[in-house]
């Protein structure tokens, strides 16, 4: 199976997040949570976008419903959207590799 | 208690969410506590004891219940809902006001569906408008009912023009990346 990574990424950063939290299943609020610890308070997803970007992502095949109870659907990654977290991961290893570079060399130029 | 319900009448265009927001929230301070909203724009409210609540909107056709238990899961309850607009509130816990829509494709989407909504129940009355034969309608007609009709049609393609722009430029707004 081929996935279409320039479809798909770069992900949001909400969206990243979305796919990073689902490493186990979870449902919309233990998502919403979980996202919110992991990324120290910096990223906060709403129910309105959480909502719409678990049908946006089912739709694209990148999580799937795995139960359902009392109204709660519980999603989980898919392979594909695992390769695609995997991807963008490997992307942005080398944009903070950059980065770093960047500052430390701006650093030294500053003390020179 | 005497006056537990308090009904104001106050208009609001459709893109002014924020600005019902932030009334909403105005009276819940005062201990008005928003019960219903009805399509002629009386709200009514319970009187309590003062709360610091967040409000705020959402429009959809058509109540789904995952969102609902989503939505309720996160501490937010439903006030009151008219004409396919929700208005949903949670207290202030912390310093950040909590937000139902955190990006701007998702907030922007909300306002999408008021604008195809708009348009399209003005549909009937743009196609009555072509379709009618002007010759006919002169003949038919004595001139002052021609003037209001006229009247009645202009205003209210004047009305909905005003506020479907006013929507297309709040979609433009929340759509830009800055706002926090």
């Amino acid at each position: 199976m081929d996935v279409d990574f320039a479809k798909l990424l770069p992900l949001s950063e909400a969206t990243y997040y979305v796919l990073a939290a689902l490493d186990e299943p979870l449902h919309g609020y233990a998502l919403m949570q979980k996202v919110e610890s992991m990324s120290e308070g910096n990223v906060v997803i709403g129910p309105g976008t959480l909502y719409g970007a678990f049908g946006t992502l089912e739709k694209q095949g990148l999580i799937e419903k795995v139960s359902e109870e009392e109204r709660r659907k519980t999603y989980a990654l898919t392979n594909k959207g695992r390769r695609v977290l995997a991807e963008q991961v490997r992307r942005l290893a080398i944009m903070v590799r950059n980065g770093q570079f960047a500052l430390t060399t701006q650093v030294k130029g500053e003390a020179a | 208690m005497k006056n537990a319900k308090v009904t104001r009448f106050k208009l609001f265009w459709a893109h002014q969410d924020e600005e019902q927001e932030a009334w909403l929230r105005a009276m819940a301070r005062q201990g008005l506590h928003l019960v219903d909203v009805n399509p002629f724009c009386f709200w009514t409210f319970r009187r309590g004891a003062p709360a610091d609540m967040v409000y705020r909107l959402d429009f959809s056709n058509q109540q789904n219940a995952e969102f609902m238990q989503l939505m309720q899961d996160a501490g937010w309850k439903l006030a009151a809902t008219s004409c396919g607009w929700h208005y949903w509130c949670i207290p202030l816990a912390g310093s950040r006001a909590p937000e139902i829509f955190t990006d701007g494709s998702s907030k922007a989407r909300k306002f999408q569906r008021v604008v195809a909504l708009l348009v399209c129940s003005a549909l009937p009355a743009f196609m009555m408008m072509i379709l009618t034969k002007k010759g006919d309608l002169a003949a038919n007609l004595s001139l002052p009912s021609l003037i209001i009709l006229g009247t009645i049609y202009l205003t209210y393609f004047a009305f909905l023009a005003y506020a479907v722009l006013r929507l297309l430029l709040r979609i433009r707004q929340v759509r830009a990346p800055h706002r926090a």
